[in-house]
C-alpha cells in the first residue's frame, strides 16, 4: 500500500513539478510583492496594504469599468458559444465535429490580425459603413462603430468565441440523446428539457467558457488600446503600466489580484446561480 | 530570449528595405515608440536577463535599432567587439536594471538628455572623459552644450539622435498648417482628433500648449492639473481615439478618420508610402523635440570597448546609417550630408540651435522632478495623473 | 371492446428504404404484447411511431380511441423503458423517477408515495439517494422502469430493456416483469430479438420480418403453428423438411412419403424437435409416430435435462431430436426418426 503510494506520488511528481514552476511559483512570487514597495527604483520589502487601497481608490473606476465591460463579454460570449455549441451538437448531425473545427481554426489568424480585421470592417471606409450607406440606411458612416465600447465588445467576443465553444461542446458531446428522449416521453417541454437536462448537465462547460472569456477579456489592454477610441481602456493597461513603464511591481501585483479575486467572485456567483437554477428535486 | 522584434523579423513580417524598417502586415513602420505601448512584456522579461554579465561582449540596453550606429560599415565587427543588445520601452527600465545589479555589468544605455541627469545625479553613469571620445569634436555646436549632458563641467553622454513630436494634420481636410495646439479644439475638428499613448510627448506639448512655458516639465501641481484638464476635455469632446502607436496613427491620418493630431514626424514617411499627405508643424506655442543619447553605465566592465563605440554612436557614418534607418535626426554636422532626402524632409538640420530656441526655447526638456521640490510636480504625478487620463 | 392501441395502416419509410410497411394491429387493455424480430425488422421504428418519437408516413395511431399520430410523446399516454435507460445522469434514483411527476405538477406529498411506491415495486426502496452512476446494470434497469412505471401509464413501451444484461440477470429480470405486470396490471408493449425472452413474458407475441407483421397469436400458437418457414426457423428449433404436398400426403425431397395435409405444391413440413422420436430399428417406434424418416445419427450431446442428437437424412438435410434419455445411440449409427403427424405443420414453401 505504502509502496503503491510511493509510486503514485513519483509518478505525479512531474505534473506537480510544472504545475508549481509554471503557475504556482511566479503567483505567489507577484503576491508577496504586493505588499512591498518601490522607493527610487529598488522594491523593497514590507507589509503593507497601501498597494491594496491604492487600487480601490486610484483604480476602482476603471476596474468597475473593466468588471462590468469583462462580464458582458463574458455573457454575451458564452450565450453565443452555447448556442452555435447546442446546435452543433443537436442539429448539424455528423457535420457538428466539422462545425467545431471550423470555429476553432479561425484561432489560427491570431489575435493581432482580429484585431485589425475588426478596424477595418468598422472604420468610417469599412465594409459594414459601406454595406449601410450602399443600402441606404444610414446617409454617412457611423463613427461609433469603431473605437468605441462596442468595438471592444465586437472584437474580444469574436477573439473568445471558440475558446468558448470548445468547453460548452465538450459538455454537451456528453449529454445522453436517450435521457433527452425519456425526458420528453415523460412530459418535459423543450425548455423543461433546456433547463432540467441540458443546462444542468453542461452547467460546467458553459461556467467554464464564461471564465475563460471573463479573465482573458478583463487582463486584455490591446484590444481597447486599439479600437476602443479614447474612453474604453480597462486595468489591464495601467497593470502593464505598471510593470511595464512605471516599474511599480507591487502597485501592478495588487492591480492584478484584486482583478483575479474580482473575476472569481463573478465567476462564483454565475456558478452557483446556475446550480441553483438546475438543482435536481425528488 | 528572443525580443518580440525578432520573432516578428524571422516570421517574415518585417522587412528593412531603403533604410526604413517596415511592418509588412499592419502598419508601415516599427519604431521605439510603437513597441513602447506593445512590447513591455517582451522588454520586461528581457530587462530581468540584464545583469548576467559575460567577458568582452558589451552589454547594450535601450531604445531598438540605436545599435544600428556600431553596425555602419561592419564597424564594431571589425574592432572585434560584441554586442549584446537587450531593447527597452521605457528608460526607467534601464534604471531598473542598472540599479538591480547593472552597475559593474551593463555597458552602455541610451537615456534621453531628461534621464540622463537624473541617472548621472543618481550615480549611474560614468562621466565621460572626452578625450577617448574624438568624434565629440564633430559634434553640431548646439549638441555641445545640453544642460543635463554636461553637468559640473564633465559630460555624461554623447548626444546620438534628435526628432520633432510636432502637430501634424491633413492637408486634404485641413489646407492651411494649423498655428497653434488650441487649434485641435476647433469645434470643426470634433471626433477628428487624433492623439497618442506617448506619455510623454502627449504631456509635454499639451503643458507646452497650456501653460505657455516652453521647459514644460518644470511646471507646479496646479498647472500640471490645468494641462491634464485640458486633455481629458480634448480626449471627450474632440478625440477619434488615443492611437496604440504612431503606425496606427498614421493609419488614422491616411484613412480620412483623423485630420489633425499630436504625431511624429515619421508619420509623415510613412503616410507617403500608403500614398497620403500627412504634414507636420511647429505651433507658435512650440514643440517636444527630445534628444536621446548613448551613456556608459557606471563601473562599465568593457571600458575600452565602450569608449570605442560611444565614439562611433557619433561618427558621421554611424550618425547617418543609423538616423537613415530610424528616421531621426543627426547630431554630427558632418553626418548631415550623408541624410536621405526622406530624413532631411522630416528632420531640418540647417541650424539646428535656432530651430531648438523656437521650438523648446533653447535647451531641450529636463525630466520631470523625481523627488518633490517644493509645489512642483514629480514624475509620479505626471504618472498618476497620465493612468487618471486614460481611465477617464 | 375497442382496443387500447390501434394502428390502422401505419407505415414508415426512411429514404428509399421502407422500415415498416403499411400494417395494422389492435392491442387491448391489460396485454402484454411483444414485439418480436431480428434487428432490422422494423420492430424498435413501430415501437417508436406508438411512443410518439417517430412520426407515420402515413396511417394512423388511435390510444383510447383518440387519435394521436401528430402527437408528441410528452402529450401521449404512453411511456417508455428505452434499450440505453436514459437515465438522467446528474439526478438520484428518487430524483430520476419523480422527473414526470414533477413535470406532471403531481402535490409534493403524492409525488413522494407515488416515489416510494414505484421503488418498493422495483425492490430498489433504499436506494433513493443514491447516484445513479453507482448503480449495477440490474439497478439501471429497474430504476428506468420505475421511472415509466411511475406515471402510471395507459401503456407501457419497452424497447429491448433486458438487452444489455447478462443471461442471468436477464432470466430474473424476467421474472421481475411478470411479476411487475401480474401486479400493476396496465398494457404492455414488449420489444425484443429474442424468441425465448417473448414466449416467457409476454401473452401475445407480433414476429416481424422486414417491416411486416408475418404472425400474430399466442406463444403456443406461433410455436406449434408457425406461418412460415421465416417463423417456424424464428422461434425455437424446428427441423425443416422440403417437399411437395398433394391429397393429403406429402412427399420430402429423400424420397419418402408422409402423411400430412395442408398445402398443394412446394411445402416445408415443420417438425418440432422434442416431437421426433428416434430407433434404431423402426419396429420399435411407438405407433403414433407415423411419419418416418431415415437417418444417419451425427452427434448425441448429453445436455442433462435431455440428450440432443444432430442427425443428417438421407436427402443430406440437417436434422435435430430432443429425448429424455440417450439410448445406445452413437454416432454414425442408422436410425429412423419418427413424428406424429398431429404434431408436424406443413406450411407452403
Amino acid at each position: 500500500m505504502r509502496q503503491a503510494l510511493r509510486t503514485a506520488s513519483f509518478q505525479l511528481l512531474p505534473g506537480l513539478a510544472i504545475l508549481a514552476g509554471l503557475f504556482l511559483l511566479p503567483l505567489s512570487y507577484f503576491f508577496v510583492v504586493s505588499f512591498w514597495q518601490v522607493r527610487t527604483f529598488r522594491l523593497r520589502p514590507d507589509a503593507t496594504l497601501e498597494q491594496y487601497a491604492r487600487v480601490f481608490t486610484e483604480y476602482g473606476s476603471t476596474l468597475a469599468w473593466t468588471l462590468a465591460i469583462a462580464t458582458l463579454i463574458a455573457t454575451v460570449t458564452a450565450a453565443i458559444a452555447f448556442a452555435y455549441a447546442h446546435y452543433c451538437r443537436f442539429r448539424a448531425g455528423r457535420f457538428g465535429d466539422g462545425l467545431i473545427f471550423l470555429s476553432l481554426v479561425t484561432l489560427f489568424g491570431g489575435y493581432l490580425a482580429k484585431i485589425y480585421m475588426w478596424k477595418t470592417i468598422l472604420g468610417g471606409t469599412g465594409a459594414l459603413n459601406s454595406a449601410l450607406m450602399a443600402l441606404g440606411l444610414t446617409s454617412g458612416p457611423i463613427p461609433a462603430l469603431l473605437f468605441s465600447p462596442f468595438a471592444v465588445i465586437v472584437t474580444l467576443t469574436h477573439y473568445c468565441l471558440p475558446l468558448a465553444i470548445l468547453p460548452v461542446y465538450g459538455a454537451l458531446r456528453g449529454l445522453d440523446d436517450t435521457a433527452i428522449e425519456a425526458a420528453r416521453d415523460l412530459g418535459a417541454s423543450g425548455p423543461r428539457i433546456f433547463r432540467d437536462l441540458i443546462l444542468a448537465q453542461a452547467r460546467g462547460g458553459l461556467t467554464a467558457a464564461f471564465a475563460l472569456t471573463l479573465v482573458i477579456t478583463a487582463a486584455d489592454y490591446v484590444t481597447p488600446l486599439m479600437v476602443g477610441g479614447p474612453s474604453s481602456n480597462m486595468i489591464g493597461l495601467f497593470i502593464q503600466s505598471q510593470f511595464g513603464n512605471r516599474l511599480n511591481s507591487p502597485l501592478g501585483s495588487a492591480m492584478a489580484f484584486v482583478t483575479i479575486a474580482c473575476c472569481g467572485l463573478i465567476v462564483l456567483t454565475l456558478s452557483l446561480t446556475l446550480r441553483a437554477l438546475t438543482r435536481p428535486r425528488t | 530570449m528572443p525580443t518580440l522584434y525578432e520573432k516578428i523579423k524571422r516570421a517574415g513580417l518585417l522587412r528593412e528595405e531603403g533604410g526604413m524598417v517596415r511592418l509588412r502586415t499592419f502598419g508601415p513602420s516599427l519604431t521605439r515608440r510603437q513597441f513602447g505601448a506593445l512590447a513591455a512584456g517582451a522588454a520586461g522579461a528581457a530587462a530581468l536577463g540584464a545583469g548576467r554579465a559575460q567577458g568582452g561582449e558589451v552589454k547594450f540596453m535601450g531604445w531598438q535599432g540605436y545599435e544600428e550606429a556600431f553596425a555602419a560599415n561592419g564597424f564594431a565587427a571589425s574592432k572585434d567587439i560584441t554586442i549584446a543588445p537587450t531593447y527597452q520601452a521605457d528608460n526607467g527600465q534601464a534604471m531598473t536594471a542598472i540599479a538591480n545589479g547593472g552597475v559593474g555589468s551593463m555597458d552602455i544605455v541610451t537615456p534621453d538628455t531628461g534621464y540622463t541627469r537624473v541617472m548621472a545625479e543618481l550615480d549611474m553613469l560614468e562621466p565621460l572623459d572626452i578625450s577617448r571620445i574624438p568624434n565629440w569634436d564633430g559634434l553640431d555646436p548646439y549638441f555641445k552644450s545640453i544642460d543635463n549632458i554636461v553637468m559640473d563641467g564633465k559630460p555624461y553622454a554623447v548626444p546620438y539622435a534628435w526628432t520633432i513630436i510636432p502637430l501634424m494634420y491633413t492637408p486634404a481636410t485641413i489646407p492651411e498648417a494649423p498655428t497653434s495646439w488650441m487649434d485641435v479644439m476647433k469645434p470643426e475638428y470634433k471626433g477628428k482628433v487624433g492623439l497618442t499613448n506617448d506619455m510623454i510627448s502627449m504631456v509635454a506639448n499639451f503643458t507646452i500648449a497650456v501653460t505657455g512655458k516652453k521647459q514644460a516639465t518644470i511646471i507646479s501641481k496646479a498647472e500640471l492639473a490645468e494641462v491634464f484638464a485640458f486633455m481629458t476635455e480634448l480626449k471627450k469632446t474632440q478625440a477619434r481615439t488615443v492611437a496604440a502607436s504612431y503606425g496606427e496613427l498614421t493609419d488614422l491620418l491616411a484613412s480620412g478618420e483623423v485630420w489633425i493630431a499630436q504625431g511624429w514626424v515619421p508619420v509623415q514617411l510613412w503616410a507617403k508610402e500608403k500614398g497620403a499627405d500627412v504634414r507636420w508643424t511647429i505651433p507658435k506655442e512650440g514643440a517636444f523635440c527630445p534628444i536621446d543619447c548613448m551613456a556608459m553605465v557606471k563601473g562599465s566592465p568593457n571600458m575600452d570597448d565602450t569608449y570605442t563605440l560611444l565614439d562611433a554612436a557619433i561618427s558621421p557614418e554611424g550618425q547617418a546609417h543609423a538616423a537613415n534607418i530610424n528616421a531621426t535626426g543627426v547630431t554630427n554636422a558632418a553626418a548631415v550630408a550623408m541624410l536621405s532626402e526622406e530624413v532631411l524632409e522630416i528632420q531640418p538640420h540647417d541650424d539646428i540651435a535656432a530651430f531648438y530656441e523656437k521650438a523648446t526655447g533653447g535647451q531641450p526638456l529636463p525630466l520631470w522632478p523625481l523627488e518633490a521640490d517644493g509645489d512642483l510636480a514629480t514624475l509620479d504625478d505626471v504618472l498618476d495623473a497620465w493612468d487618471r487620463f486614460m481611465a477617464a | 371492446m375497442a382496443p387500447l392501441v390501434e394502428l390502422v395502416g401505419v407505415g414508415k419509410g426512411y429514404g428509399s428504404a421502407t422500415a415498416v410497411h403499411p400494417l395494422s394491429l389492435r392491442i387491448g387493455e391489460g396485454e402484454f404484447v411483444s414485439i418480436l424480430g431480428p434487428s432490422g425488422c422494423g420492430k424498435t421504428t413501430l415501437l417508436r411511431m406508438i411512443g410518439g418519437f417517430v412520426t407515420p408516413d402515413e396511417g394512423s395511431i388511435l390510444i383510447d380511441g383518440r387519435d394521436v399520430t401528430r402527437k408528441p410523446p410528452e402529450k401521449r399516454a404512453t411511456n417508455m423503458v428505452f434499450q440505453g435507460y436514459g437515465l438522467f445522469p446528474h439526478m438520484t434514483v428518487a430524483q430520476n423517477v419523480a422527473y414526470g411527476l414533477r413535470i406532471a405538477r403531481v402535490a409534493r406529498t403524492e409525488r413522494a408515495r407515488r416515489v416510494a411506491e414505484a421503488l418498493d415495486l422495483i425492490r430498489l426502496a433504499d436506494l433513493g439517494d443514491r447516484a445513479v452512476s453507482a448503480l449495477s446494470g440490474g439497478q439501471r434497469q429497474r430504476v428506468a422502469l420505475a421511472r415509466a412505471l411511475v406515471m402510471r401509464p395507459r401503456v407501457l413501451l419497452l424497447d429491448e430493456p433486458l438487452s444489455a444484461l447478462d443471461l442471468k440477470l436477464r432470466l430474473a429480470m424476467q421474472e421481475e416483469f411478470r411479476r411487475i405486470h401480474a401486479q400493476v396490471g396496465g398494457t404492455f408493449i414488449f420489444v425484443t430479438h429474442d424468441q425465448a425472452e417473448a414466449m416467457s413474458l409476454a401473452s401475445r407475441i407480433c414476429v416481424m420480418e422486414a417491416g411486416r407483421i408475418v404472425q400474430d397469436g399466442t406463444p403456443e400458437d406461433i410455436y406449434r403453428r408457425p406461418a412460415s418457414r421465416f417463423v417456424a426457423g424464428f422461434i425455437g428449433e424446428a427441423n425443416l423438411f422440403e417437399g411437395v404436398g398433394s391429397d393429403e400426403r406429402v412427399r420430402l425431397s429423400c424420397g419418402t412419403v408422409i402423411p400430412g395435409a395442408g398445402a398443394e405444391g412446394p411445402i416445408v413440413c415443420v417438425v418440432r424437435p422434442e416431437a421426433v422420436t428416434l430407433a434404431a430399428d423402426p419396429a420399435a417406434l411407438p405407433d403414433q409416430c407415423d411419419a418416418r424418416l431415415f437417418a444417419t445419427v451425427e452427434d448425441v450431446v448429453f445436455l442433462g435435462p435431455e440428450v440432443r442428437t444432430t442427425l443428417r437424412t438421407d436427402s443430406g438435410a440437417q436434422a435435430l431430436a430432443l429425448s429424455r434419455t440417450a439410448g445406445p445411440l452413437r454416432p454414425g449409427d442408422r436410425v429412423t426418426m419418427g413424428w406424429a403427424t398431429a404434431d408436424q405443420q406443413v406450411i407452403a414453401a
